[in-house]
Parts: C-alpha cells; sequence; structure tokens
C-alpha cells in the first residue's frame, strides 16, 4: 500500500512540475472566485467561517470526484489504462490511492489559499479541529460518488458533463448561495442524508454550538460509509461491463 | 502453464463471434506466436489470456487452476504484458522515472528497481537516455521502454503484441535474442504476436494460426512451414538454358546477366532428381539450389491465398 501510495504521489509531483503553470492559474481561479462571488455573501452575513467552510467542502469534493473520473479519462486518452488494469492492486484501489494524492496537494493549496484570503480580504475565520475529522469521514463519500462516475467514465470516456452537473449540483445544495435553513422542509431532510451537504450542515451546526461531536460523527460515518459501498459496487458493475464488451480502452 | 478450452468471445451482439471455441494449450517455457490476418482475433485473445476481457464461453486454467478464480492481485504478480496500440508509458516522464512507477506498481522494491532497471536499460542501449523525458523518445525507443518494463519481475508468463513495430533491425535482433533468453534460461513463456514474420519464425517454438475465430493450425513452427510449402524449388546455373533440357513442365525461367533462374512449381522429390540428374548430364553448371519456401512470411502468403482462393471456389460454386 505503502509502495503504491509513493508511486502515486512522486508521479503526481513530478506532473505537478511538469505542468505548474496550470497549477498556478487553479489556484489564481478559486480566489478570484472567492473574492468575487462567495466574499459578498460572506460580508453580509454573521458567521463568515461556516460560509468559508462550505465552500471548502465544494473544492474537496468537486475535486475528488472530477479527479477520479478525470484519471480514467486521461488513462484511456493516452493508451496507459489496460497497463493498470493488470497490476496486482486493484484498479479502484489505484485509482482511489492516487485522487487522495492529489486531495493532499489541493488541500496543501487550500491552506495556502486561506492564508491568502485571510491576510488580502478583511475577514476573520475560526479554526475548529472537529471540523477537519467532520471533513475526513466525508471525503469517504466523496471517494464513493467520484468511483461512480469513473465508473460512467470507463464506459463512456468522456463524462464532463456529468461531472458539471454534479459540481455545480453540490455548489447549489452547498449552503453558500441559498443558506440551509432557506430551503424547503422536504429538500432539508434529503440534504441530510447526503453525504456533502450533511457534512457542511453538521460543521455549521457545531459552529454554532447546537450539536453534540460525537452523535454527529457516527451519522455521517454511517451515511459516507454507505455511499462509498454504493460507489464501490457501481465502480466494478461498470468494470465488469467494459471487460465484457471490450470498450476499456475505447476513446 | 494454460489450459484452454473451448473458449468464445463475442462483442454485445452473441451472434458476432470472435473467437468460436478455441481449445489449446500454451506450455512452461514456450514462445508461443499467435498469426492471423488482420481482424482474426489475436489481440482479443492475448487480452482473454490477461484477464484484461472476460470470455464469453469457454474456460481458461492457469497451473491447473481455473483463471476466472484466480485473484487479480495475485495473477497479475506472474504476468506482464506490452499491448500495440496503446501507450504503456507516461510522457511526462522519463524513462527511469516511468520504470520505478510501474515497478512499484509491481509491489517491487525500490532497490530492486535500480538494479533491474540499470541491467535492463544496458542491454537495450537506452542507459544513456534513462533521464530523458519519454515523449522525446524515437517509436523503437518507447517500445524498448516498454518491454523492459513488462520485464523488470520476470513474469512467469509475458504477452506480447506487436513487440518489434518499429525497432531496428540491430534492436530487433537485440529483442528477439532477449526474448529467447528469457525463455530459455528463466522459463519465462512467452506469448507474442506480430505482422513480422521473421520475428516470429527466428524466436517462436509453436504457432497458433487463426482463421475465421477458430484455429486452422497449432503446432511447431517448422512443423508448418512443411505442412504449407509449396514445393517450389530454385534452380540457378551459369549462363543460358536451352528450355529442351528442363525435364520438366511446370517451371518459370529468368534470364540474368550471367545466370538463369528456373522456378520448379510444385515438383515432387523424383522428378527433382531428374531434373538435376538431365541438366548435369548436359554439362550446365549448377551454382544454386535452393527451396524457396523456407521463409515463414512466404508460408503465411500461401496460407492465407489458399484460403482466399477456397473462397473464391466456394463463391464461384455458388453462383453456379
Amino acid at each position: 500500500m505503502l509502495k503504491l501510495f509513493r508511486a502515486e504521489l512522486d508521479k503526481y509531483l513530478l506532473e505537478v512540475k511538469t505542468y505548474y503553470p496550470d497549477q498556478i492559474v487553479d489556484m489564481v481561479v478559486k480566489y478570484i472566485l472567492f473574492a468575487t462571488f462567495f466574499y459578498g455573501f460572506v460580508y453580509n452575513v454573521r458567521n463568515s467561517t461556516a460560509y468559508c467552510v462550505a465552500y471548502m467542502y465544494w473544492i474537496i469534493a468537486s475535486s475528488i470526484i472530477s479527479e477520479l473520473s478525470m484519471s480514467i479519462s486521461f488513462e484511456k486518452q493516452v493508451g496507459t489504462i489496460e497497463q493498470l488494469i493488470i497490476k496486482p492492486y486493484p484498479f479502484w484501489l489505484i485509482l482511489t490511492v492516487k485522487t487522495y494524492v492529489v486531495l493532499l496537494i489541493t488541500a496543501l493549496k487550500g491552506a495556502l489559499l486561506f492564508a491568502i484570503i485571510r491576510i488580502t480580504l478583511p475577514i476573520s475565520l475560526v479554526f475548529n479541529i472537529n471540523l477537519v475529522w467532520i471533513l475526513l469521514v466525508s471525503v469517504i463519500g466523496f471517494t464513493g460518488v467520484g468511483l461512480a462516475l469513473s465508473g460512467l467514465t470507463m464506459k463512456f470516456a468522456k463524462t464532463a458533463s456529468f461531472e458539471s452537473i454534479i459540481s455545480y449540483g453540490l455548489l447549489f445544495f452547498s449552503g453558500t448561495i441559498i443558506p440551509f435553513d432557506k430551503m424547503p422542509m422536504t429538500v432539508q431532510r434529503v440534504l441530510n442524508v447526503i453525504p456533502f451537504t450533511a457534512g457542511i450542515n453538521a460543521s455549521q451546526k457545531l459552529l454554532d454550538g447546537n450539536s453534540q461531536v460525537l452523535y454527529v460523527l457516527l451519522w455521517l460515518l454511517l451515511i459516507n460509509l454507505a455511499c462509498f459501498v454504493i460507489g464501490y459496487f457501481v465502480f466494478n458493475a461498470f468494470f465488469r461491463n467494459v471487460k465484457t464488451n471490450g470498450v476499456l480502452n475505447n476513446y | 502453464m494454460y489450459r484452454v478450452s473451448k473458449l468464445g468471445k463475442s462483442y454485445r451482439k452473441k451472434a458476432d463471434l470472435v473467437l468460436k471455441g478455441l481449445s489449446f494449450d500454451v506450455h512452461r517455457g514456450e514462445i508461443l506466436g499467435i498469426l492471423g490476418v488482420n481482424g482474426a482475433g489475436k489481440t482479443t485473445l492475448i487480452k482473454l489470456l490477461l484477464r484484461a476481457l472476460e470470455a464469453s464461453s469457454g474456460k481458461i486454467e492457469f497451473v491447473g487452476d481455473d483463471l476466472s478464480k484466480i485473484p487479480l492481485r495475485k495473477y497479475y504478480k506472474d504476468v506482464s504484458a506490452v499491448l500495440e496500440g496503446n501507450r504503456n508509458v507516461y510522457w511526462y516522464l522519463t524513462g527511469f522515472q516511468n520504470i520505478e512507477y510501474f515497478g512499484r506498481l509491481k509491489q517491487l522494491d525500490d532497490i530492486k528497481i535500480a538494479e533491474k532497471a540499470d541491467k535492463l536499460l544496458k542491454t537495450f542501449d537506452l542507459y544513456d537516455a534513462r533521464n530523458q523525458i519519454a515523449g522525446n523518445y524515437s517509436r523503437g525507443m518507447l517500445q524498448k521502454l516498454s518491454i523492459i518494463i513488462a520485464t523488470l519481475d520476470d513474469p512467469e508468463v509475458l504477452f506480447l503484441d506487436e513487440p518489434t513495430l518499429g525497432l531496428d533491425i540491430m534492436t530487433k535482433k537485440a529483442v528477439m535474442n532477449d526474448l529467447k533468453h528469457l525463455a530459455e534460461e528463466k522459463k519465462t513463456t512467452i506469448v507474442i504476436t506480430s505482422h513480422q514474420l521473421d520475428v516470429i519464425d527466428a524466436i517462436t517454438d509453436r504457432v497458433l494460426v487463426l482463421e475465421n475465430g477458430g484455429i486452422a493450425y497449432i503446432g511447431k513452427t517448422s512443423d508448418f512451414k512443411q505442412m504449407y510449402s509449396e514445393n517450389k524449388y530454385t534452380l540457378t546455373v551459369n549462363g543460358t538454358v536451352d528450355r529442351r533440357d528442363i525435364a520438366f513442365d511446370n517451371y518459370t525461367i529468368e534470364e540474368r546477366e550471367t545466370t538463369t533462374d528456373i522456378t520448379l512449381n510444385d515438383i515432387s522429390r523424383r522428378d527433382i532428381n531428374l531434373v538435376l540428374a538431365h541438366m548435369l548430364e548436359r554439362d550446365y553448371e549448377i551454382v544454386a539450389f535452393s527451396k524457396d519456401s523456407s521463409r515463414l512470411e512466404d508460408i503465411m502468403e500461401v496460407f492465407v491465398q489458399r484460403d482466399r482462393s477456397k473462397d473464391a471456389q466456394t463463391f464461384q460454386s455458388g453462383i453456379r
């Protein structure tokens, strides 16, 4: 497992080094997006940390989901996908580790971004360690969604449109555009069982001081594991399908 | 090593069988060549043995166990492949970084990777280019790098789909020697497809010829050449030849500057002796005598033509 992690980490760092302008542009875009779009909301609300947490969730969730399917799309395009499936590590595990490596770098970039935001924009952010645990648990569920979308990418090669729907859907339901408590009650109930929104909701409640950490974490763990298991099975179903129909290498 | 029974494969429509009920064995340490025209199902067969594709019917046994029941993490420790038409390496990584990455995915230690990489890079004359970006490699260099990566962990079975495509003569010879060495010394089982029949001819122990989704021939390469030989002989004599001195009817003649080539078609051994004796009696100086169908390429041409003429005959009789 450690070998796999090192293999993916070294490879991704070399990729970042090779294509570094892309990384800089990515950070600049995220800063501009925050400064011009979200800052307006943050400025007008009482708890700016909660909004920043929701924004961070969106960055991480969309990174994981898009990275998993983009990895497959890239491997299919360049023709290395079959070399990856004939390795002793399960293919889903290679993709997941690859994604976590990207997530690690994204998290470092995110931390840098928030440091820049704190220095350049007049907002105050509160740090709470419990938010980190909630985020880590939520990553399990995001991975499930990412795996399901990867399965779809294995079959159909280009799934940028699906990815956009999910990414912007998550943005809408992140609570950064419309606060949760302003949404219809039925929608609120549904959002409470979706890992992404449940994580944000739980984080915001924790910041408001009206929730028990252990209970919240257990509930989140349950729905995130369920999401991961569903994603894992969807991925494997698509994997079997492409191996039967011989379209793994099609692009 | 492998026992394949009634293996069938179809994509989407079950009626369109790419492979129909193939049964054959692959022996440990042998080099088996898979031949066939484009679309015969060579790559499909390799991918089925690799489990990169799922079979529609039949069974594959690997060292006595049902391949479909062997955990992939175990199976892929024993097998490696270089697949044609695919990129087997990442272009933004250097040659060595590619070796290191794929070696780690094969669960090898960094020390072992470095040791083996050094040796193989030198063998394949790629050592000086090891720190260059693979994107700057020529086609031949990329192919060599792919073979290095595939043989890094001394696999039990090596699948090679068109491994010598794009290689220069010297590199091709070196690759062929290395493959033979792998099979002989390390008892690596090699399953290879190639349109370069000189490669198949030079290194394979047996060939499997695919035709219309079935096996048209499986056996020793030398037997295949013998079986589909046209019994065509070429006799080269000094000077010109009087046609009346050729004691055989089915021949063609080609006069060169100082010599004459006489090609004797579909001739029996007894008639060859008669022709030669007749020529010698008339004081012709024979400078060369050869059976021209010794190259696998010629044999395959005859084999494919045989099939086409059979089809044409069937078509003609259908019209009548």
